[in-house]
């Protein structure tokens, strides 16, 4: 093979002429610097470093000044600011007549010294500073706009004029204006004059607001004036809603400002210690519903839809795909199933234990909540409980520590994860609207949150019992009340026959005493109709529960249902007073809740 | 300031909003009289305030005698005097006005290279009277101040009256072109680089306790010590021999022929308890006061604890000072701890610092307290005694526990005493100020009132 066939089969050009051009950069790379000697180059080697040496350093020459020096001179200004032509001198630069002056800021000050001093006042009307000279614009008005719009009882047009100067004045600097306000009528003081007694006028004390208050009312006024507010331009809107003035709110707003200046250091530290307080709650708030989020979006998360996996949820079906796979392998030749056991079970030999087994280790279950103890407990893998004789020397949780690790054993359990607390919302919501509204309602009475502050297991199981408990009251009330409505009419019908046989026997309708006297006996009727009631409330119970057996077929939770149910009359002192007997046993529940 | 301008390129505009018209600035004050250029950074020219006089007052050939090299001098019929009062405003116009003058001239503007003899500079310190001729010489025919627009500092309680006054000091005896009068509280923000603060001046004026108050505290504290101590100023010591602590001074004294007069030995005094203020004084730095404390000793007993500060006297005594040199200074916080005689009652207890910048504070808009509390600028010599600032720190934290207190006290002490001369001369330098001036034409137009009108 030549080197043209390697080149053809890596699409290289056929020849090194491209090559040429990086070897000729190379030797202009080597060449030798300028002012460097060729044996101290030599020294350098092939790879010089990329500093450049030069033999001399250039050091910075003198500067050349191309121009004489500037001469400065003592010159003459006006400030157009000014209405009186006061002359200043200040330095500046001495500028030739010949050339055009050049306007630098430090020379608009005045610009040539030739024409200055001919005219000084031209000559500085672009005087740098005079453009500070600002004053604020304030509401004008004449005689006659002051005599239809701007009229206050409090107010004379004299001392609405100071006013209005002194804003103009002091630049609506409220502070200096309410300071140097003295305001001494002219008419007072000609009558203090010539009144000979020592009677004095007591000026009037204006506060800042008063003072606001009137001028802000007479800018808005004479804007309204000038323009009618639907006419404003936008920037002239928003300058006539800046003039609204409450002197009332800004009152209270510096009593409340001095209040906070005037705050004690105690005060100042408990409102410290409170701030960090709350700063304190909500973060531990935000940390917990972050958590609690991250939790929901952890169950929440897709679980695994696929249709195959699936099918091999429950331990049935790991059996049934075991099967298959033992039977597939069977087929086989080779006794792959090993390498397969190995890489399914994780940490265990694949020596120990029969295939079937090792592949139906719960890891991949999500359905079992004491699997993933059971798998720490586990030396291989984790195995069902019981399910496994290889683990039968585990050492077997007492039944206290089970409740204490809160090891629960189920026969059956549903797939997915789920919390308690959603199971209780269940339990309540579970019935009709109006039937979950009443549960909701006895809840609300024995002051039983209807989220739990604590569900732990036992709690939970508390409440499940309180709310089969409340719903069995409530369908014990709707029977009451049937039966009651039955009694009532069958009475009416009753009285209405006995009447009518009194008719028929022609004897007189009896009078307003014996009216009295079957009410009295009603009364007695009633209390022993409640009693009554009581009997066939227990017997529509037990018709339930022969419901309940029958219909659920010994159900396991219908039979804890049927056992709570059939403990009650036994262990309550009856039906009558079942209400307050539940209140008792929903307090103990809630006590417990709390605990 | 004036080390930009020394550069030969301008400072650009947004840089500085100066520009320079060589206007004066003058700073008097009960103790000294500063003056110097606009745009400097310290007065050029500092004289006390107190001058001599030789001969009788009233008639013509009285001698005076202003300056620091002058006045300290011990001549026979020497009077001392000073032309303010304790508050800051001018007494003796006539004299105030000379001595302004003398600290104008002397060292600004008719500054006489030619002729050193005459300047004021080189005067044999026995016959300090020369600058008067200097001053009459420079008299009639032009007036000193011809170039210079003037501003001057006042008071906040300066009255109309002398406010006209001072204009036409300006305008008819020195023929300034332009003049303009400057609350001094105002400089003293603006000094601090503060467009509103809280202004607290412990200078030689106005309150009981400013000031001269340490001197009379530290005067009552010599003479209620037992054995007293000596006041001796330095002009009656010709010699001394070193002491032990407390031993009683062994020193040959002076002897004058013609007799001292008082009020130059009560300067000379006061120039050593100046020295014994600047030395020894401090100021408890809380917190707390100097007669609280925590744990059952107060903070007297724990200071008298720490290490003294010698102190040797013009003739040699000397003593170490421990805990007194704290108690001095505690009047001006707490007025029941001020050392008291039957001349000098303690001040009311509504004079104290605390009390008064509590007073000011409740006088203003509550809206721009928390600014003020935000912005307090120190000034004044007295403030520069040691723990000073800490102490007031530490009181106005306590008053004010809510809002956040700054305080702003330059290091520099040139800085902290001459702070209202320095805020005038960044006003007098700024190029948007040179519209405020008082004209001469507008003086001639409207007479002295205009003063009234436009410096307010």
């Amino acid at each position: 093979m030549t080197s043209a066939d390697v080149r053809d089969m890596l699409d290289l050009p056929q020849d090194g002429h491209p090559r040429a051009p990086p070897a000729k950069k190379q030797k202009t790379a080597e060449k030798r610097p300028e002012g460097i000697t060729r044996e101290l180059f030599a020294l350098l080697g092939e790879r010089a470093p990329p500093v450049a040496i030069s033999d001399h350093v250039k050091y910075k020459g003198r500067p050349k000044w191309t121009h004489k020096t500037q001469p400065w001179e003592m010159a003459p200004f006006t400030n157009p600011a000014r209405t009186d032509g006061l002359v200043l001198h200040h330095w500046q630069k001495k500028i030739d007549p010949k050339p055009a002056p050049v306007a630098t800021p430090a020379e608009t000050s005045g610009s040539s010294g030739e024409n200055q001093e001919t005219n000084p006042s031209n000559a500085s009307s672009s005087y740098y500073f005079a453009k500070y000279n600002v004053t604020v614009t304030v509401p004008e008005y004449t005689d006659s706009e002051y005599e239809t719009y701007l009229q206050h009882e409090d107010w004379t047009k004299e001392e609405t004029d100071y006013l209005i100067d002194l804003c103009k004045e002091y630049g609506l600097r409220w502070v200096v204006i309410v300071d140097r306000y003295d305001f001494q009528s002219s008419s007072k003081v000609e009558q203090v004059d010539e009144a000979t007694t020592a009677l004095v006028t007591e000026p009037k004390v204006r506060t800042m607001e008063v003072l606001k208050a009137r001028y802000y009312g007479i800018a808005r006024k004479m804007m309204e004036v000038k323009t009618p507010v639907p006419s404003m331009a936008k920037a002239e809107f928003e300058l006539y809603e800046k003039t609204k003035f409450n002197a009332s709110q800004e009152a209270t707003r510096k009593d409340m400002a001095k209040a906070l200046l005037s705050r004690s250091t105690s005060d100042l530290q408990e409102e410290e210690i409170l701030l960090t307080e709350i700063r304190r709650i909500l973060n531990t708030q935000d940390k917990l519903l972050e958590e609690r989020k991250e939790l929901y979006a952890r169950l929440e998360s897709p679980q695994n839809t696929g249709a195959h996996s699936r099918m091999y949820d429950t331990s049935q079906g790991l059996n049934q795909l075991i099967q298959i796979l033992v039977a597939s392998d069977k087929g086989k030749k080779r006794r792959s199933i090993v390498g397969l056991n190995g890489s399914i079970d994780m940490g265990s030999s694949p020596a120990i234990g029969s295939s079937g087994q090792n592949i139906s280790v719960g890891s991949y279950m999500r359905d079992g909540k004491d699997t993933p103890r059971d798998s720490v407990g586990g030396p291989s893998g984790s195995v069902k409980k019981g399910s496994a004789p290889a683990h039968s020397e585990r050492r077997k949780l007492t039944a206290q520590e089970e409740r204490i690790y809160g090891v629960t054993h189920h026969d059956r359990l549903t797939s997915g994860v789920q919390f308690r607390n959603d199971r209780v919302l269940k339990l309540v919501q579970a019935k009709s609207n109006i039937q979950a509204q009443r549960v909701q309602s006895a809840l609300a009475q024995l002051e039983i949150p209807a989220k739990l502050v604590m569900p732990t297991a036992r709690v939970c199981a508390e409440y499940e019992r309180l709310v089969q408990n409340i719903h069995i009251l409530l369908d014990i009330r709707k029977v009451y009340e049937k039966i009651e409505s039955e009694i009532k009419v069958l009475q009416a019908q009753k009285e209405e026959r006995e009447r009518r046989e009194r008719l028929e026997r022609g004897e007189p309708e009896p009078e307003t005493e014996e009216n009295t006297k079957v009410d009295t006996a009603m009364d007695v009727d009633g209390a022993e109709g409640g009693r009554t009631i009581t009997g066939q409330v227990k017997e529509v119970k037990e018709e339930k529960e022969e419901e309940a057996n029958t219909g659920i077929g010994g159900g396991d939770a219908a039979g804890s249902l049927s056992a709570t149910a059939s403990a009650r009359p036994s262990s309550g002192g009856g039906h009558k007073r079942s209400a307050s007997v539940m209140s008792a046993v929903s307090e103990k529940s809630s006590k417990r809740q709390k605990k | 300031m004036s080390g930009v301008q020394s550069s030969s390129v301008p400072p650009g505009a947004q840089e500085y909003g100066g520009d320079e018209i060589s206007a004066l600035v003058l700073d008097p004050g009960y103790s000294s009289v500063r003056a110097g250029f606009a745009g400097e950074d310290v007065p050029k020219s500092v004289v006390p305030s107190h001058y001599g006089t030789i001969g009788p007052l009233d008639s013509p050939e009285v001698k005076y005698i202003f300056g620091d090299n002058s006045i300290h001098t011990p001549l026979p019929n020497l009077h001392i005097h000073n032309p303010m009062s304790k508050d800051g405003t001018v007494e003796d116009w006539d004299t105030a006005t000379k001595l302004w003058e003398y600290a104008i001239t002397s060292r600004l503007t008719n500054f006489k290279a030619s002729n050193p003899a005459m300047n004021g500079l080189n005067d044999p310190p026995e016959n300090g009277g020369n600058v008067e001729a200097d001053i009459e010489a420079s008299g009639e025919g032009e007036k000193p101040l011809e170039d210079n627009p003037l501003l001057m500092t006042e008071t906040g309680w300066n009255s109309g009256k002398s406010r006209e006054r001072s204009i036409e000091v300006a305008m008819e005896n020195w023929g300034c072109p332009a003049f303009w009068l400057a609350r001094n509280g105002v400089c003293v923000a603006f000094a601090g680089g503060k467009a509103s603060a809280l202004v607290v001046d412990v200078g030689v004026m106005r309150s009981p306790l400013a000031g001269n108050f340490i001197s009379q505290q530290l005067r009552i504290l010599f003479s209620t010590s037992n054995p007293q101590i000596p006041l001796i100023p330095h002009y009656l010591v010709a010699s001394k021999t070193p002491v032990d602590a407390g031993a009683p001074a062994v020193a040959t004294y002076r002897q004058f022929d013609t007799s001292i007069h008082d009020s130059f030995r009560r300067l000379e005094e006061e120039r050593v308890l100046q020295e014994f203020k600047e030395s020894v004084v401090q100021v408890w730095q809380g917190p707390g006061r100097l007669n609280s404390g925590q744990q059952g000793t107060t903070n007297e007993e724990v200071v008298k604890s720490w290490p003294g500060r010698p102190f040797e006297m013009p003739d040699g005594w000397n003593q170490v000072f421990g805990g007194e040199r704290f108690r001095v200074s505690e009047g001006m916080w707490d007025a029941k701890m001020a050392l008291t005689d039957p001349e000098n009652p303690a001040p009311p207890q509504s004079q104290t610092i605390p009390a008064l910048i509590q007073a000011s504070l409740a006088a203003v808009d509550v809206d721009i307290r928390p600014h003020l509390l935000a912005n307090v600028v120190i000034t004044g010599g007295t403030s520069l005694l040691y723990g000073f600032t800490d102490r007031l720190n530490s009181e106005l934290t306590q008053m004010f526990p809510g809002p956040r207190v700054r305080l702003s006290a330059p290091g520099n002490t040139a800085e902290r005493r001459f702070a209202s001369w320095i805020g005038g001369s960044i006003l007098g330098s700024l190029g948007a100020f040179h519209q405020m001036w008082v004209s001469k034409k507008e003086y001639e137009e409207h007479g002295a009132g205009i003063v009234e009108k436009r410096c307010k």
